[in-house]
């Protein structure tokens, strides 16, 4: 099945929110204790369900599972997601000296695994994992500024570190699938720095190299303005688009393939954290109205939630969702 | 070659990323008693103004935008190693990312803009602990405080640096602009910031009124 076939089947709007950290704040564990425990994962997403009755089930955002595996330093805050802090892949000697890791033997790969089957056994809900996609992983260990120089000055080295972390990103992404995901995200923030044909070739083919080994259900995230890349981004072979708030996605959702699940947008800073229910009522309503004519629409927010929105906030958000339906000519 | 051929292939060398023309010719600039302030201001930052306006026409992107301002610090180098001189700028601008927060190409980009553009730019990378701003200001005499953010989780910080800059502990209270992809014109009121930006040129032209308001404001206090 595909994921439109799976979204538009439904009589409702699916809600697909990126909403890991809230579950911190419910039961009070801080990030580790949960990244480190199978067990905690599971109280996490449980109460995250039981709280605002979800239509797919999450283990905790490990956006840095690979650079934490490959022994990039961290920083690594209690209460929210950690980033890198070094970037020490700079040259062709040390890429070289680095070995692609196992995703059942090396660093927290295998407890991660542990921790997406025991939500797969104890959810019916379609489990979704959500991971860095090649590009990204490669301006993480490299860094951003170093990856731009390589890209105009060193092209060869470039597509070495990307052989490199689509291979890990795919080896990783089938783990996942195996362990019983039935959704797979990957997320490329940092594509939005590239142009158009740097895209095609950069994020593109690499991301169709990941996606066209899954089964799952394949979602690609970026954030920020993709109204450049957007046309290339249909062509990454993945079945839903999750993009940023700052994208209207009633004006772009005619030039979106009919088979491509749009999956957006409300703006979970200045809407979901800093407004008062009603106004994020009022600000779901507006946008699944100007989505109403498409079937192949999942409500969702523009990024992560902070960890401090008001859980009344996600609630009102739901059920508005949930009582928005698909119209069935549509379909 | 003439000055004005010189500095004009000096901004085409920025443009076009070759940074050992740039070299050979901020050497002949110099050699032909072409002052250090011409060469940065009519030949290396016109031609960051040219790279900057293919930025927002859409023409150069991000890794463009970095290996043109290379090219511009490798010809800065030069004509530091070679004259010794310090060129006047526009301003000085103390800019980091705040606490917290490791992400910095978006900061990179604005203080590439920023040196572009003219400005003498003390960047202090990126999770910097909140005093560190102020402190940095007071001692370098900075007219103005740039703070980035890239997550949502980390930009209620700036909040923290602007009241410690505003509580004059650290004496002259420079302008404060904010900017990344989490802040909005509207958050930037609310936490009381003198300037917000949503992209590099933006921040080049919101530092460029601050200082034009703080000169404005000297004439008007002179009279």
């Amino acid at each position: 099945m595909r994921l439109f076939d799976y979204v538009a089947g439904q009589k409702r709007r699916l809600i697909y929110p990126q909403m890991g950290a809230l579950g911190l704040k419910l039961t009070g564990y801080k990030m580790y204790d949960v990244y480190r425990s199978p067990q905690k994962q599971l109280e996490v997403a449980k109460v995250l369900d039981d709280s605002f009755d979800l239509d797919f089930v999450y283990p905790l955002d490990y956006g840095v599972i690979f650079v934490e595996t490959l022994g990039l330093p961290l920083l690594k805050p209690d209460y929210d997601f950690p980033s890198t802090l070094d970037n020490p892949v700079k040259s062709h000697e040390i890429l070289s000296a680095m070995k692609l890791p196992d995703p059942y033997s090396d660093g927290n790969m295998p407890v991660y695994l542990e921790s997406i089957s025991l939500l797969a056994e104890n959810f019916s809900k379609p489990l979704a994992v959500a991971l860095v996609g090649p590009f990204t992983l490669a301006v993480e260990l490299a860094g951003a500024t170093d990856i731009c120089r390589s890209i105009i000055k060193d092209p060869v080295f470039v597509t070495e570190l990307l052989g490199f972390t689509t291979a890990m990103v795919r080896d990783y992404a089938l783990a996942v699938e195996k362990a019983g995901a039935k959704l797979i995200q990957l997320s490329e923030p940092s594509a939005v720095m590239l142009s158009p044909a740097r895209f095609e070739n950069l994020v593109q083919q690499k991301i169709q190299d990941v996606f066209d080994d899954l089964n799952a259900f394949k979602v690609l995230h970026i954030c920020g303005d993709t109204s450049l890349i957007l046309d290339r981004m249909f062509d990454c072979h993945a079945e839903g688009l999750s993009l940023d708030q700052i994208m209207s996605l009633g004006r772009l959702a005619p030039g979106v393939p009919d088979h491509i699940v749009i999956i957006g947008n409300i703006d979970p800073v200045t809407v979901m954290a800093d407004l008062p229910a009603e106004a994020v009522r009022t600000e779901a309503r507006r946008i699944l109205r100007s989505m109403d004519a498409y079937p192949n629409f999942m409500f969702s927010f523009g990024c992560d939630c902070l960890i401090n929105t008001p859980t009344e906030n996600v609630k009102v958000c739901v059920e508005e969702v949930h009582q928005s339906l698909i119209h069935c000519d549509l379909v | 070659m003439s000055k004005e051929d010189i500095l004009r292939s000096l901004a085409d060398s920025v443009v076009e990323m070759d940074e050992e023309l740039a070299g050979r010719l901020t050497l002949e600039a110099l050699d032909l008693g072409v002052l250090p302030s011409e060469i940065v201001m009519d030949g290396l930052s016109k031609g960051m103004e040219r790279v900057s306006d293919l930025f927002d026409q859409n023409e150069y992107f991000v890794p463009e935008v970095v290996v043109c301002a290379d090219v511009m610090y490798a010809a800065y180098r030069i004509i530091k190693e070679t004259s010794g001189c310090a060129y006047p700028t526009k301003g000085k601008i103390v800019i980091g990312v705040v606490e917290g927060d490791t992400h910095d190409i978006g900061k990179n980009i604005v203080s590439i803009m920023l040196e572009g553009a003219g400005f003498e730019v003390v960047d202090l990378g990126r999770n910097v602990p909140l005093k560190l701003f102020g402190e940095t200001a007071a001692k370098t005499g900075a007219d103005i405080v740039a703070v980035c953010s890239l997550m949502t989780t980390t930009r209620d910080g700036m909040k923290g640096i602007i009241e410690d800059i505003r509580s004059k502990r650290h004496g002259k209270i420079p302008f404060i602009m904010v900017g990344g992809a989490p802040v909005s014109e509207e958050f930037a009121q609310s936490i009381g910031a003198d300037g917000y930006a949503a992209t590099g040129r933006g921040a080049v032209l919101v530092a460029e009124k601050l200082i034009a308001d703080k000169v404005r404001r000297i004439k008007d206090e002179i009279i």
